[in-house]
Order: C-alpha cells, then structure tokens, then sequence
C-alpha cells in the first residue's frame, strides 16, 4: 500500500508540476493520470520483450505487466470513487438560488446534451466498425468496469 | 436548561474544530455506505444512486444543524484530497484495456472525438441557448466525463465544481436509464458502440449498466471512460480560448 500510495501521489506530483511550468490547461491529476498509463504500457512491452527472448512466452498472458500492490490500491480507490466526490458535490447546498433561475436550461441541456452525446457516439463507432470482427478473448470481470 | 444543555451539544459535536471533522468524516462514511447498501437492495437500479443520495442527506443535515458548508468542507477535506491519487489510479485499467484501441484505432478515434466534442459543444450551447447563466454553461460543459476529472475541469475554466459534480450524475443517471432502448431504437445493435458511447456520454453511471450486461461492452465502456477524460479536458480549454 505504501509503495502504490507513493506511486500515485508522486505521479499526481510531476502532472501538477508540469501543468505549472508548462502552464498547461489540463489539469494536473489527468497528465499523471496519462503518464503512469504510458509507464505501465512500457513496462508491458519490457517484459513481453525479455520473457520472449527469453523462450517463456506461456507466461506472458499472467503477467500484465502492473505492479500488484498497484493494481490493488487503484482497484480500492476507484471501487470507492463515488464517495470521493460527496464533499465537492455538498457544496450544491450553497448553489440553489442559481439552480432555480437556471432550472430550464440546466434541465434541457442535461438531457438533451447526455442524449446526443450517447447517440452520435455509437452511430459513428458502428459505421466505422461495421463488417470488422468484434474483438476476442476478452477478460470477463463479472460487470465490474474500472 | 435541557433546551441549554442540548444547544452546547449540538455546537460542540458539529461546529467544535476537535469533534467536527471526525463528526462529519462518520457522516459522509455513514451515509454513503447506507446508499450504497440501498441501491443493492433496490437491485442495483441507476436512479437510486449512492453518490446523490448520500450528496442529499449530507445537505439536510448541514440545513438541520445550521452547519456552514464551509466547516464541513474543512472537515471533510482528507476525503476530497483522495480524488487526485483516484484520478492517476484510473492510469490501471486503462493500461489494461490499451490493447482495445490498438486494434480499431481509427474507429475509436473518430468515435471519441464526435462524441467529446457533441457533448461539450450540445451542453454549453443548450445552457446559453435556454438563457441559462454564463457560470452554469461553463459548468455543464464537462459533464460527459467521469466525475473526478471534471471537478478538475471546471476548476480549471472558472466553473462551480458542485454544480458540475451534480451534472456529471444526474448525467450518468440519464444515459444509464434511456441509453439502451436509445440506441437499440436508432439500430446500433453493436456491444462495442453500445459500451463506448456510455463511457464516453455517460461516464461512471452508465458505463456500470453497459458492464452488467455483457463483457465485450464493459472493456470499451472503460476505454471510453479514461480517453474522454484526456480529450475532453484539452478540447474544453481549447474552445473556450477560440470563443472569447
């Protein structure tokens, strides 16, 4: 736990540090976020490489390449993540006068916006992949996602 | 004299610095594991979220006990400060899921990018075009992606970060309920589209509803969920610095 907690944190770190010198509009979590994912495909493709060379190649499908302790520790938090966002998400107590004067377009927007989003979405990705093959041997988790 | 006694009680357990946080940390624990047990009851159903159930119980106590949102946000920060380590964590299932997008890499692409740029453009244009405030547009502009990340979004556009955490489940809710019959009516009968869209429209919420109902789905619906966060948090600064 501590060595995953120093991970996440110290990649948290370098994103925000980033974000300041660079004075980047992404925020800081979302440029960590993207550079541990670039680490761990890394380590990925390093391993594959030297368990190939090395003839083994019957272990390359348990090995995925990302710490254990990681794995756990991101699986906790974001098995958690909903709790997370209820101290941010409290602060809509202070916000009702603004909600009242904007309840039409707030509504409207909401449904309208998530609907469109959803439908132009998946029309755009089944024209595209229309006639390839869905992929195959895909992990079964049970209708966890993340 | 009771009516004395209880009004010092009161003050000490949710206004005193020493007692408010440990208060206030049970509360929000409490209250969310409560949702949470509700929703299993309720069969897992998307409108009876924990996230809002758990949002609204927090609000009626702070009107109840006349706590100012501000002690409760000082209490309750060690929670708040976590959704920055759960946003890099997120960093795992996508590298696991990576292998998905290498394999249909311009579908995704072109896919991502309609539907990023539908939902910011559809929720800040339907906010202004109903007459709606300049701070609630900026607000719901990213609303599609998943919540952590947006809070950081508005954040960094001059937003209000609760009202877009508000947006982001109400959101979910909406595509998790009508998505499926939505989609299937427009004849996408594809588990990847049907996966990807959810993801990407509605974050967390619906991606979940995607995953319940088959494996092929989920794998994409968590694609979409990481690769909306990143294009959607270049896409929403970059529009609002061609648009002022």
């Amino acid at each position: 736990m501590v060595q995953a907690f120093f991970i996440l944190l110290f990649f948290q770190f370098l994103g925000t540090a980033l974000q300041d010198c660079f004075h980047l509009s992404v925020p800081g979590a979302v440029i960590g976020m993207f550079m541990l994912a670039a680490c761990l495909i890394g380590r990925k493709q390093f391993f594959k490489i030297r368990l190939a060379k090395a003839g083994r190649t019957a272990l390359l499908a348990e090995q995925d390449g990302i710490p254990q302790d990681l794995a756990r520790v991101a699986r906790s938090l974001i098995g958690a993540l909903g709790l997370l966002f209820v101290p941010a998400g409290a602060g809509i107590a202070g916000q009702f006068t603004l909600l009242r004067a904007n309840a039409w377009p707030v509504c409207v927007a909401l449904v309208g916006s998530t609907l469109l989003g959803l439908v132009v979405t998946a029309l755009v990705m089944q024209a595209m992949t229309r006639g390839h093959a869905p992929a195959e041997n895909l992990p079964d988790n049970g209708g966890q996602v993340l | 004299m009771i009516a004395h006694l209880w009004h010092q009680a009161h003050d000490y357990v949710f206004l005193s610095p020493q007692s408010a946080a440990l208060v206030w940390l049970c509360v929000t624990l409490g209250s969310y594991g409560l949702a949470v047990r509700m929703q299993i009851l309720c069969g897992r159903a998307p409108w009876v979220n924990p996230v809002l159930l758990s949002i609204c119980s927090v609000v009626l106590l702070l009107f109840w006990t006349g706590t100012p949102y501000e002690t409760y946000f000082r209490s309750t920060s060690m929670i708040h400060f976590l959704l920055g380590p759960a946003t890099v964590a997120l960093a795992v299932p996508l590298a696991q899921s990576i292998g998905l997008v290498l394999r249909s890499l311009p579908a995704m692409t072109l896919a991502l990018l309609a539907g990023s740029v539908t939902s910011v453009i559809s929720g800040v244009g339907l906010v202004l075009l109903c007459g709606g405030s300049h701070d609630v547009a900026l607000s719901m502009a990213p609303k599609a992606v998943t919540t952590p990340i947006a809070i950081a979004i508005t954040r960094q556009i001059g937003g209000i970060a609760s009202l877009t955490a508000v947006f982001a489940i109400l959101g979910g809710i909406i595509a998790a309920t009508c998505g499926e019959p939505l989609l299937r009516w427009f004849g996408v009968h594809d588990w990847r589209a049907h996966g990807l869209a959810a993801g990407i429209a509605g974050s967390g919420i619906a991606a979940a509803q995607v995953a319940q109902r088959d494996p092929v789905g989920a794998a994409f619906a968590a694609l979409g969920i990481g690769l909306n966060g990143l294009v959607t948090s270049v896409l929403v600064p970059l529009f609002l610095h061609i648009f002022q």
